[in-house]
Parts: structure tokens; sequence; C-alpha cells
């Protein structure tokens, strides 16, 4: 799937899984990759959020707010404090799995059963694999040989996901951001020519 | 040797550290719950209305919530 990335792009998801990491986030998703696409760079991706006010730090921190970390658990700890004020956890946790089914109560249940394809040993989310699937879309569109970090973020901006959703939270429009690549994009050509 | 046991816990419980614990604890269960009864309400065909009604809070704030809950896949049961 990479032989076509610059390294600056390969940089990217590398970048991207290193950060999942850090925010222990058990998986990759196109969340990530537009974060570590913000690091890369200068280049026409950077330089077009740049010129649209995006602020890769802000959008770690509204990340970090919706997406708890993943040892956040009930852990044998919280069932013991629930205990001393009379909740018996276990019991919630039967129920619970009576009504809906085994392991509804801990989070992620629909991980356990599924087979997931894996980067650097995270799974990796279907949107972040259709990111970067599009990115290749959008470099043959574009008649370029090699995959970038501008098409990268043209493919994270194709989707209605979690990347698209921390862009509109600084009140950016994708759209403008995509237009602010093209522009880059066209100037470079220019350039080229 | 048992009662001795009850007697430091019951002890313990006026202890801050015990009690804020209990409440961080019952917090996390209760995000839980939120999050699996109301996905299971979607899945049912239930208005983000019907929900926030039942909640007893905005349509607003819980389609907020959830929305983003379910479109970053975590946060709760998923």
């Amino acid at each position: 799937m990479f032989e076509r990335f610059t390294p600056e792009a390969k940089r990217i998801v590398v970048d991207g899984v290193e950060l999942a990491r850090r925010l222990r986030h058990d998986f990759l998703g196109s969340e990530h990759l537009l974060i570590a696409l913000a690091g890369t760079g200068p280049n026409v991706a950077t330089r077009a959020m740049v010129a649209c006010g995006f602020d890769p730090a802000r959008a770690e921190e509204d990340l970090a707010a919706i997406v708890p970390t993943s040892g956040d658990g009930l852990s044998d700890a919280d069932s013991a404090a629930l205990r001393s004020i009379g909740v018996d956890l276990d019991e919630v946790r039967r129920r619970t799995e009576a009504s809906f089914g085994p392991g509804a109560l801990e989070r992620r249940r629909r991980w356990h059963g599924r087979r997931r394809a894996r980067l650097c040993g995270l799974p990796f989310m279907p949107e972040a694999k259709k990111a970067l699937e599009l990115a290749l879309r959008e470099a043959i569109r574009l008649d370029q040989r090699s995959i970038g970090p501008e098409h990268v973020l043209l493919g994270l901006l194709r989707l209605d996901a979690a990347s698209t959703h921390l862009i509109r939270a600084q009140e950016i429009d994708p759209r403008r951001l995509r237009s602010e690549v093209e522009r880059g994009l066209g100037e470079l050509r220019r350039r080229g020519a | 040797m048992d009662n001795a046991v009850d007697l430091a816990s019951e002890a313990t419980d006026a202890d801050p550290a015990v009690g804020l614990h209990a409440v961080a604890a019952l917090r996390k269960l209760l995000e839980r719950l939120e999050a699996l009864q109301v996905d299971n309400a979607r899945s049912l065909g239930w208005s983000w209305q019907a929900i926030a009604d039942a909640l007893h809070v905005s349509k607003q704030a819980v389609h907020k919530k959830h929305r983003e809950r379910r479109l970053f896949r975590r946060g709760g049961p998923l």
C-alpha cells in the first residue's frame, strides 16, 4: 500500500501511530493522521492548514478530551470503591450482560470479535485506510506519480469522519482547506513549468 | 478477625480519598451505562428528542455528546 508514498507521507503514518500511543488510544484513526500531518513540512498541506488557521495543538487537546485513554476501564480499585458505597459492580455487569450480551459494560466490545488490519501493531481504522486510498486516488487525479502529504490531506478531507470533525471544531470549512491545497498545488505546478 | 476487617473498612468510609474514588468510579459507570442505553435506543429507532426527554436533558446536549462519541467510535461501549 505504501510503495508510492513519499518519505514525508510515510512519516505521517508513523507519527500518527506514535501520537495514538502517546494518547493511549489503541487504534489508528483519521484524527491521528490529521494531527501527525500538521507536524510535517513545511509543505503544501501544512501551508494550507496554517492559512486556514488550523491549530494542531488545539486539535490534540480536543481529541484527548473527546476520546478517553484506553486504560480507563473500570478497574478492581473502582470496583472496591463502588462497593464501599453499596454498588455491586459485578451485579451491574451481570444484569447488563443479560440484556445486551457479553462484554456490554466494557468499552470496545466490538474490537475483540473482529479481525482488523494492523499498522505498527495498532489496529487500523477502516476510515484511516480509506483516507490513504483516497490519497492515492487524488494523486492519480492530479497526475502525480508519488503520494505526498498534500494527497493525504485531500484524502482526509474527503471523509466525513473524526478528522473533519476536528477541523470543523476550529470553525474551519473543510472545503476551504481543500481549495487552499489545490491553490498551493497550482502554484507549485506553475513554478515548475 | 472478620470484625476487625469490617471495622477498618467502615472507618475508611469517611476518608475523602475513598469517597471521592467512589464518586469517580460511579461517574465512569454512569457514562458507560448512558452510552450503552443511548446506542440501544438509537438502534431501536428512538429519536434524539425522545432520548433527551428520557434523560431529562436537552436534545442539543445529548446529540452533541453522543454523535461525537459515535463519530470517534469510543468514549463508551461501541
